[in-house]
């Protein structure tokens, strides 16, 4: 008996009613329209849509995140779509895989033979804020293309980071920007994003 | 009062330190810690904003 309990304790850690997603919202063309230009190339584009769609359709109502790799030339893709559970099998604390994701060893492999600018990464967002530290100081070391964060509300946050990359003005910037992303002053949200442009991230809000 | 001294410790890291800025985080897809910018006030934020406009930018990354 105390071994169902366990299992049903596991299967309901990091479940989480708000991080529910809005499945019309996200099936709608409104959405959909939001990927078209992502690069120049629609099979790209279309597949970073179909990957976005899966993701976040998987990680709705909970609190782990999953991490896609597609490369842009070649259209390959990888995905990490177990790494919370994987990792709570290993015997890592529930708590500690929450809102967290690491790539597999294909796709550390995938970035190590990749060319600079060629690796898009995507990965949700299940509490909907914006890219973190950790995620601007990944795309910085990997060179990733672009990564894209997927917000269990349907926002996605498009960002690159550049050589210019200062860290901890870009990490200030971005808790300012979250601050009134909450408040919705969109004067202050523009001038925030071209700041961050100053210090090396290149954010779009779509 | 806001000062340096302050703001960094409500932090819990030095905001300015761009050669070893927060070395707990990692460089991987990791959000379990919320911005701790997000801790302060309109105020605090304007003194740390004016405090590293006004220091010479060192690039780091």
């Amino acid at each position: 008996m105390g071994g169902v309990n366990v299992i049903i304790e596991k299967q309901r850690y990091g479940r989480n009613k708000s991080t529910q997603i809005n499945k019309t919202y996200i099936g709608s063309a409104e959405y959909r329209r939001k990927f078209i230009n992502l690069t120049d190339r629609e099979y790209i584009n279309n597949k970073i849509y179909i990957e976005a769609k899966k993701m976040l359709i998987h990680r709705s109502g909970t609190e782990y995140e999953d991490l896609v790799f597609i490369n842009a030339e070649n259209g390959k893709v990888l995905r990490n779509n177990n790494y919370a559970e994987s990792a709570i099998s290993f015997g890592i604390n529930a708590d500690e895989v929450i809102q967290k994701v690491m790539p597999t060893e294909s796709m550390k492999n995938m970035l190590l033979n990749a060319e600079p600018n060629i690796i898009i990464a995507l990965h949700n967002h299940p509490n909907n804020s914006l890219p973190s530290l950790a995620d601007l100081r990944s795309a910085y070391k990997h060179k990733y293309k672009f990564s894209l964060v997927l917000t269990h509300n349907g926002k996605l946050f498009k960002f690159a980071v550049t050589d210019k990359f200062i860290e901890n003005l870009a990490d200030f910037t971005l808790g300012r920007l979250e601050k009134n992303m909450l408040y919705g002053d969109s004067e202050k949200i523009t001038g925030y994003i071209n700041e961050l442009s100053e210090y090396g991230v290149i954010l779009e809000v779509l | 009062m806001i000062t340096y001294e302050n703001i960094c410790r409500k932090l819990g890291f030095a905001f300015d330190n761009e050669k070893n800025y927060r070395p707990d985080i990692p460089s991987f897809e990791d959000d379990s810690v919320i911005n701790p910018y997000s801790v302060l006030n309109e105020e605090e934020l304007d003194f740390i904003g004016d405090y590293l406009r006004n220091k010479p930018k060192l690039r780091t990354a």
